[in-house]
């Protein structure tokens, strides 16, 4: 197996973090071992924290992590490259609907989020991608709503 | 007889209607995630953990129970026909199911992956119930030093198991612990670590926290791949493995039982580390080894056997310690203790309804499982079609309803959206999220034990090292930690690892 050594940015971080929840952990009392405090055991947490980031700093290798099992395999073409417009527009669709679900309702939220997501910008079809959009939310509202009365948002529509 | 009579107890709750879909629903959809790459067990359990609570406890854990063993039979149907694991505990069966089908054979492979699947999750089901009741009544015995102790050797045992680095591992673990602090702390009732957030008064949710870090981060990366499917065009046909394909396979199904069996027991995974250990066990029994990667269906009967008996035995640590052997039994313990049950020795005797209604429901989950996978397995072949770009916004929508629906909370969406990051960036960066999963789970009840123990022991922490018990899970734990720092042990366990 090949080995990598770990990078030491990744150690700092660790030790950092450790540090900090160290000092989270003391500010609300730590206690002792006959009566420890609600900190005790973040400081425990932190530590440790504090002591693998210092391993890691000094260890010089670490095992490289297996390729996933798909990625080998003879009937799988895979391409691989970070598509991050793709990736950023995914996760802005999924804050815009945390964002607007009470506002605006599930009905009209899901619709347009939905629209979005489904659509491919690589064949530019917009009407197959809001009729996948509208199927979806009648679907999840009949199955949540109605059925599983999950009380999900109105918004502006109480009607609805 | 009380066996027999516990039983029939639980058949009786189990062939109750609700109980009976329930079960039906989880083999089901648990069917269809091990179907499709690209969310497993875990992810699909967070999904439908939310639907269980207007459920009673017992069939809220019948179908999410479902889900788990079912998702390891249909982990074979993607491994045979696409040669893609529908997820890790299948990864084995694409060496020689592929190759199967390829020469015509999908349909015995298919065939001896589900009658081994039955028959090995049938008998690991006779195991749990004769196992579970005795070692509940003898973990009766344990005080919370030998339970704090059980748990740390649980979680690095999972470490120690888990790919790639292990420090690594004990960093998501820590970080696990940390994270499961914040909220309001239940023995001085001050808030811990919530930054100002009403919304983390009540901590974090494991279910957007699991979701965020299995769900919305695998949809994540699978995003970054274009990945064609290649489905096997020889036709699935002569389901029925021959007599001469039964004689071969028999004993690889009873070495797969058994080894799954007791492997599943283990913390760390059992079910897909017993599939490993099975295949290079028939590759050694074999009077042919050299058929092996070529379309043995030894290959197949025998792995597919172990995660089938591995996912029934995965259950006993959970019901008769309350200790989870895994990220999906962890998920089944929090699914218990947020229907207000505390499962552990006296769970089994206090709600025995819980138990043996699981148990029974298991043996008829494995018959629906047989109807399912067998004679609709062209459904299954259909489903695979499904092109990803249709598949990950439902995905993605179901994380956020499942979010949203916990609580009626905005809030848990965001927490679930900010752990989808995390979980990306940590993986990008070979960090497994399974270890930070357990701690988040077992973490409570760690510090719950810690403190009680340090309470009987009046403040004495010698209380860990001076009891057998607890001394020897502290020890076999500190070995496990060592062999991270010990060059000569790092080697060792990078070659189990490498088999795995």
């Amino acid at each position: 197996m090949e080995t990598v050594q770990i990078p030491k940015r990744e150690a700092l971080f660790w030790m950092v973090l450790g540090a900090f929840i160290c000092f989270l952990g003391w500010r609300i009392k730590i206690g002792n071992f006959h009566a420890p405090g609600p900190g005790f055991f973040a400081l425990v947490a932190g530590l440790s924290l504090l002591l693998i980031g210092v391993l890691m700093l000094f260890s010089r290798t670490a095992s490289r992590p297996q390729a996933s099992p798909d990625s080998g395999t003879s009937s799988v073409t895979i391409t691989e490259h970070v598509p991050v417009p793709r990736l950023l527009g995914t996760m802005a669709l999924l804050a815009a609907y945390a964002v607007f679900l009470n506002s605006i309702g599930f009905i009209l939220c899901t619709f347009l989020v939905m629209w979005g997501l489904f659509y491919d910008w690589g064949k530019n079809r917009l009407a197959t991608a809001f009729l996948a959009s509208v199927t979806t939310t009648v679907v999840t509202y009949t199955i949540f709503e109605v059925w599983l009365r999950s009380q999900l948002p109105r918004g502006m529509f109480p009607w609805w | 007889m009380d066996l027999l009579h516990d039983l029939f107890y639980g058949f009786s709750i189990a062939f109750q209607p609700v109980n009976l879909l329930t079960c039906f629903i989880g083999v089901f959809i648990g069917t269809l995630i091990g179907v499709l790459p690209g969310i497993g067990p875990v992810g699909a359990m967070s999904l439908l953990l939310p639907v269980t609570f207007g459920m009673s406890p017992v069939s809220g854990i019948i179908m999410l129970a479902g889900i788990f063993y079912g998702s390891m039979y249909g982990g074979s149907t993607t491994s045979i026909l696409v040669n893609i694991p529908g997820e890790a505990a299948s990864v084995v069966t694409c060496l020689d199911g592929y190759q199967m089908a390829q020469k015509g054979r999908a349909g015995p492979a298919l065939g001896i992956a589900a009658f081994g699947s039955f028959i090995a999750g049938t008998l690991g089901i006779v195991g749990l119930m004769l196992v579970a009741n005795p070692l509940a009544e003898f973990a009766l015995k344990f005080g919370p030093p030998e339970y704090f102790s059980l748990m740390v050797l649980g979680l690095s045992i999972l470490i120690y198991l888990t790919q790639g680095s292990l420090l690594r591992g004990f960093a998501m673990a820590a970080l696990g612990v940390f994270l499961s602090l914040i909220g309001q702390d239940v023995n001085e009732g001050i808030p811990r670590f919530t930054f100002g957030f009403r919304g983390l008064i009540d901590g974090v949710g494991l279910v957007p926290l699991v979701m965020g870090l299995f769900g919305i981060s695998e949809v994540l990366l699978n995003l970054e791949r274009t990945a064609e499917r290649i489905i096997v065009k020889t036709g699935v046909r002569h389901l029925l493995p021959t007599r001469e394909d039964w004689k071969r396979s028999a004993k690889p199904i009873g070495r797969g039982t058994l080894i799954g069996f007791f492997l599943g027991i283990l913390p760390g995974g059992g079910s897909i580390i017993s599939t490993f250990i099975s295949y290079a066990v028939e590759k050694r029994f074999s009077r042919h080894p050299e058929e092996f990667g070529k379309g043995a269906i030894v290959g197949v009967a025998g792995p597919e056997s172990a995660n089938n008996a591995a996912s029934s035995s995965g259950f006993i640590p959970l019901f008769s310690l309350g200790i989870p052997s895994n990220v999906i039994t962890a998920l089944l313990l929090g699914a218990l203790m947020i229907h207000g049950l505390r499962p552990g020795p006296l769970m089994i005797t206090e709600h025995p309804e819980v138990f043996w209604g699981a148990v029974a429901s298991m043996y008829l989950g494995n018959v629906m499982l047989l109807v399912l996978n067998l004679p609709l397995i062209g459904i299954w072949v259909k489903v695979l079609k499904v092109p990803y770009r249709t598949l990950f916004p439902l995905i993605l929508l179901f994380c956020l309803i499942g979010s949203y629906s916990l609580g009626a909370n905005v809030f848990d969406i965001y927490v679930m959206l900010f752990f989808g990051a995390v979980g990306y960036v940590l993986r990008k960066m070979s960090y497994e999220p399974a270890p930070l999963v357990m701690a988040f789970v077992l973490s409570p009840l760690m510090e719950q034990s810690l403190f009680q123990a340090l309470l009987l022991s009046d403040g004495s922490p010698a209380v860990f090292v001076t009891r057998p018990i607890s001394l020897s899970a502290l020890l076999t734990a500190l070995a496990l930690v060592l062999s991270a720092v010990i060059p000569f042990l790092q080697k060792k366990r990078k070659g189990m690892v490498a088999e795995e």
